[in-house]
């Protein structure tokens, strides 16, 4: 009885740094004890990589350092041996290719977020360097119980380069209930992706008074869920530490001293900011409010040119089209004592800037 | 001049104001040239222009600077370089003793914002819960906010899951088990009974009915009942701690011992399924060793 020829089974793209298993299969004939792989460039058809193994199991593993290439496209085939060394005949020819890991991760929910609303769509994003396009994913709801209770179904990308953005609206989400969701995607070279079991949590009644820590009860589930409400805001001065005055301002009168926060917060919406200031340098810049972009709206005041007992205030949105002068009335020149209260208010695309001092 | 554009009328007021225009997602505010004595930074856009400083955080709140002594703008005086971890820690109402329950590493602002499940709780409790900074395992003040524990049914869970049982639900026999060791002298009518092990915790069993997604959709599914048959097969060899608790006031925190074992109805034609798991007391819920020993106290 002869070796037969073996069946080698379709590979999906892996990443070199990984390896990976290829498997076959014999149908009657003699007993393999071992098989030698031949990948070749698909490409060129030259010889690149041969690896052989000595097991009765059907496949190959081949090592992380088999000198193959991301980016690229093989074709292999094996041959068996037997006990005796005979070598059976080639197998089918098969084609992958070698890619290297993808990120699969979600952009806009992690484990513990809270998400304020009834509705929410899970926002999934994948990245490959050497441009292998995603085919397609799902993206799973499931109930504390990990069972799944929704479904995006299979979506189809069309996409062609290896950058992809998906998500997919889920609705009927209960208050104070916690979730989880999970993606699952598939490369066009056949890999598999899956993101982790991600916990987040709806909320979207707000107690009236703020609390920082929502714990909540929840009868049906048979859990008590626990909401961190922290906000962590720590600013930056120059100098460092800034000099306060009798621990209740903080004097920022000097050239190049200044106060920043730059992390913990993000303004997506409209807002108003008001600031309780004495003796501003006139002229100067007093607030300032930026954006990734480097956009930015920015305050001083300056001696009314019609009066100097008198000042105002002038606000600049300068998002590199317009720089615009909100110029409302002038104010009474603040004394040393006299504080002033700026307010800056942006709704849509419209800002107001008001001031007003007081003794 | 949008004016000239049909904007407004021209010669009006306001025919000179510029175009509207918007800076979109601020992230950095930076302050200079004056004594500043109050920041505050709002989502609220519709009251009324004040001079009054703000005296709480509020929902809207996003920023709030006071220059007392520092250039904190948060809602907590504790910064990064003060905090290495956050403990959250739960006690009954009335008793003294905390039970550390959760404990998140900070790193970065982003690792404070979290969210967990506690399923540790008892029926018809009044619990304390508290956030406690901690900076290289020195613990900072106790912020408490108090909850009532109340549910319905019976559930099993561990500290990624929870399911409840809602139909079919019966406790096996249970036991108490204890070690007895028996010495029998030769020349003594009776035997010598030796009780020196601390062995003391509890066994028994529990079954209950599969019902698929029934108590929302009042439908038994017979394909969500199976699925949700063998969700729970996989949950239950998970080789997890799990706790066991229902509306009587029972708690348990056991292991699965044995084989989960399905038994199916066939005068409803199979689709309805009892599960029956036996279990073993690993811990007293209570006790936060045999918590941390069994993994309900996670780090993340």
């Amino acid at each position: 009885m002869a070796l037969t020829k073996p069946i080698l089974f379709e590979a999906t793209a892996f990443d070199v740094q990984d390896g990976y298993t290829f498997r076959y299969n014999v149908i009657s004939g003699e007993q393999p004890t071992g098989a030698t792989i031949y990948i070749f460039n698909n490409i060129s058809g030259s010889l690149v990589y041969q690896y052989s193994v000595t097991s009765f199991r059907f496949e190959i593993t081949i090592p992380s350092n088999s000198g193959l290439v991301n980016g690229v496209y093989y074709s292999a085939y094996i041959t068996t041996k037997n006990a005796g060394g005979d070598e059976s005949p080639q197998s089918n020819t098969i084609q992958f290719y070698c890619y290297t890991n993808p990120t699969w991760v979600f952009t806009n929910v992690s484990t513990g977020s809270i998400v304020e609303g009834s509705t929410f769509a899970p926002e999934i994003s994948y990245q490959q360097i050497e441009d292998e396009p995603l085919m397609s994913y799902i993206i799973n709801l499931y109930d504390t119980e990990q069972i799944q209770i929704a479904t995006s179904g299979t979506k189809y990308t069309s996409s062609t380069t290896g950058s992809f953005i998906g998500s997919y609206t889920f609705g009927g989400f209960e208050d104070a209930t916690s979730y989880y969701v999970k993606a699952i995607g598939q490369t066009l070279g056949g890999t598999i992706l899956e993101t982790e079991m991600i916990l987040f949590t709806i909320r979207y009644v707000s107690p009236e008074t703020y609390s920082q820590f929502i714990v909540t009860n929840n009868c049906d589930g048979g859990y008590i869920t626990y909401t961190s409400n922290v906000v962590l805001i720590d600013g930056k001065s120059n100098p460092s530490p800034p000099t306060y005055i009798d621990n209740e301002l903080v004097d920022l009168k000097q050239e190049d001293s200044w106060v920043v926060w730059d992390d913990g917060f993000q303004v997506s919406d409209n807002y108003t900011l008001k600031a309780w200031i004495k003796n501003p340098n006139i002229g100067r810049p007093l607030i300032k409010l930026t954006n990734p972009n480097g956009e930015f709206v920015e305050v001083y005041i300056y001696t009314d040119p019609n009066d100097e007992d008198k000042v105002f205030v002038e606000l600049l949105v300068d998002n590199g089209k317009y720089v615009i002068n909100t110029l409302p009335d002038s104010i009474n020149k603040p004394t040393s004592t006299d504080e002033l209260c700026i307010q800056i208010r942006c709704i849509d695309n419209i800002y107001q800037i008001l001031m007003e001092g007081y003794e | 001049m949008i004016g000239l554009l049909g904007y407004n009328f021209l010669l009006d007021g306001n025919s000179l104001d510029p175009s509207p225009t918007t800076i979109k997602n601020v992230d950095e505010v930076k302050i200079s040239n004056a004594e500043f004595d109050e920041l505050e930074l709002t989502k609220d856009v519709l009251s009324p222009f004040t001079t009054d400083m703000p005296t709480e955080w509020t929902n809207d709140s996003i920023m709030q600077a006071t220059f007392q002594g520092n250039l904190v703008a948060g809602n907590v005086l504790a910064t990064l370089d003060t905090l290495t971890s956050i403990r959250i820690k739960r006690r009954e109402f009335g008793t003294f003793n905390w039970l550390t329950i959760r404990e998140v590493m900070v790193n970065t602002v982003e690792d404070i914002i979290f969210t967990f499940v506690d399923v540790t709780n008892k029926y018809n409790t009044d619990y304390e819960y508290a956030w406690v900074p901690v900076l290289n395992g020195a613990e900072g003040e106790y912020t408490i906010v108090g909850v009532h524990s109340i549910f319905r049914g019976t559930f099993i869970a561990d500290m990624d899951s929870i399911y409840k049982f809602r139909a079919g639900v019966a406790y096996g026999q249970s036991q108490q088990v204890q070690q007895v060791g028996v010495f029998s002298p030769l020349n003594k009518k009776y035997p010598i009974y030796i009780t020196n092990g601390a062995l003391n915790y509890q066994t028994g069993s529990l079954s209950g009915t599969i019902l698929g997604n029934y108590e929302n959709t009042h439908i038994l599914n017979r394909q969500e009942m199976v699925a949700q048959k063998d969700a729970l097969l996989q949950f239950l060899v998970n080789k997890k701690a799990k706790i066991i608790k229902d509306d009587n006031g029972n708690i348990w925190m056991v292991c699965i011992i044995d084989n989960p074992t399905i038994s199916y109805n066939p005068n409803w034609g199979n689709n309805m399924m009892n599960v029956n798991v036996s279990y073993s007391e690993v811990g007293d819920i209570d006790n936060e060793d045999d918590r941390r020993n069994v993994g309900f106290v996670p780090t993340i």
